[in-house]
């Protein structure tokens, strides 16, 4: 499966996901919930195999509200990226990104203070198995 | 000489307890460490410096040393570790016993061709690939060397293996070894290894004490000194005793400055330079 596929697979389950739950009974007045903002990032998970030191991928993430929001994008670990949207219902930003790291997707309000919707991307190593090295103290190099 | 046997014997059997120490079959290496190795990684470093040897034989020029290429390999059991090949039938969390084989050094007077070219950086060809040449006078002192210690016996193979088995040892920071082994082209000779070695961490960088010696039996040293020996009748064992003296600092990621010096004392070479130093100034680059 593609790239491009697998991201509007997720696009489709989110749509789905807002669609359905907007249509089901308010608890409390639409004006006083707050909005039900998902959010889906791709790819989820980043493998290292034991040559490859870190990750450095095209991300894509991607939101969708049950309302127009204003929200804006950051990522825990990389304070210097940020995107932001007024108004919108859904919104999708597509970066490439080094990191060896986990990284946290977080939509925020536009003052950045409460979390509307977070993700996390994960790095996973190819585990590295270790054995004992023999100890040659006789040779002149050990 | 029968004291100094007697004095080797009695180190090589000092060591043998210490296999019975309690040991798990669990290994300590699960995150690494420095006495750990990655399984399947092949690691060579190359020490670069000025070093000399001097040569047991006094007629003889004292042996350079400019580049030592290292290299390992460590499998799941089986290990390679510069001319050592070995493979581990146990694993504990103190020890490990390994059937191996060695190259016997006492070749490297004679031959002055693999090992001591690998001492030298010429011969391996992983090396050739590398770097270029060594310089030419080093080239010449060995051919002088190899030409006029031309041995009785003529030695077969370019390289002179021995195999047996290993015990190796981690006990805190003291490491031991014991290796015994039997000549692969003499039935007869055989050689015993020892040795304990003990890092001292100072305030910049780290001091290694090895002391150890080789037990070689009769038919081992006339094998390889037989024109030296004349008509002298050894001892059934004879014991070289040395003392190792090795300095390391990380300098960067991958360089560390590591002098070393080592006393070795030939025992059936009484009648020759039995004191064999060997001192090296350099650095070694990890890649």
């Amino acid at each position: 499966m593609t790239s491009r596929w697998r991201s509007r697979l997720a696009a489709a389950a989110l749509q789905f996901g807002v669609c359905c739950s907007s249509l089901l009974p308010p608890i409390v007045s639409r004006a006083a919930a707050p909005a039900d903002v998902r959010l889906v990032i791709h790819p989820q998970v980043c493998t290292l195999s034991r040559h490859v030191q870190q990750c450095d991928i095209p991300i894509e993430a991607i939101w969708l509200s049950d309302r127009p929001e204003s929200l804006c994008l950051i990522i825990l670990q990389r304070r210097d990226i940020k995107q932001c949207w007024e108004n919108y219902r859904s919104g999708t930003y597509t970066i490439e990104l080094t990191f060896t790291h986990d990284l946290t997707f977080q939509l925020r309000d536009p003052k950045l203070q409460d979390v509307l919707a977070s993700e996390v991307l994960r790095v996973i190593r190819e585990a590295i198995q270790y054995r004992q090295r023999r100890r040659d103290v006789w040779d002149i190099f050990g | 000489m029968r004291a100094r046997s007697i004095v080797g014997v009695a180190f090589v059997l000092s060591l043998a307890p210490m296999l019975s120490f309690a040991d798990s079959a669990a290994t300590t290496c699960t995150t690494g460490g420095q006495n750990c190795a990655e399984i399947g990684k092949f690691n060579f470093s190359i020490g670069v410096g000025a070093g000399l040897r001097t040569n047991p034989f006094p007629e003889q020029r004292n042996i350079p040393m400019v580049l030592m290429p290292q290299f390992s390999y460590y499998g799941r059991r089986f290990f390679l570790d510069n001319l050592d090949v070995g493979y581990t039938l146990y694993e504990g969390t103190h020890s490990q016993i390994s059937v191996l084989a060695t190259p016997g050094y006492d070749a490297a007077f004679f031959n002055g061709n693999s090992i001591l070219d690998a001492l030298l950086g010429e011969s391996l060809d992983v090396v050739q690939a590398a770097f270029p040449p060594v310089p030419s006078t080093v080239h010449e002192l060995d051919t002088t060397l190899r030409n006029s210690l031309t041995p009785k016996i003529h030695l077969p193979n370019d390289l002179h293996y021995l195999g047996g088995l290993e015990w190796s040892g981690g006990f805190g920071p003291v490491s031991t070894q014991l290796d015994v082994l039997r000549q692969a082209a003499s039935s007869a000779g055989f050689e015993v290894r020892a040795a304990v070695g003990a890092p001292l961490r100072l305030r910049r960088g780290t001091l290694s004490l090895n002391v150890g010696g080789t037990l070689k039996g009769r038919a081992y040293v006339e094998y390889y000194y037989e024109s030296y020996l004349g008509s002298r009748q050894l001892a059934t064992l004879g014991f070289d005793p040395f003392v190792t003296l090795r300095y390391s600092l990380s300098l960067t990621r991958h360089w560390r400055f590591e002098p070393f010096v080592q006393y070795e004392h030939y025992e059936h070479l009484e009648e020759l330079n039995n004191s064999v130093l060997t001192a090296f100034v350099g650095a070694v680059y990890d890649f």
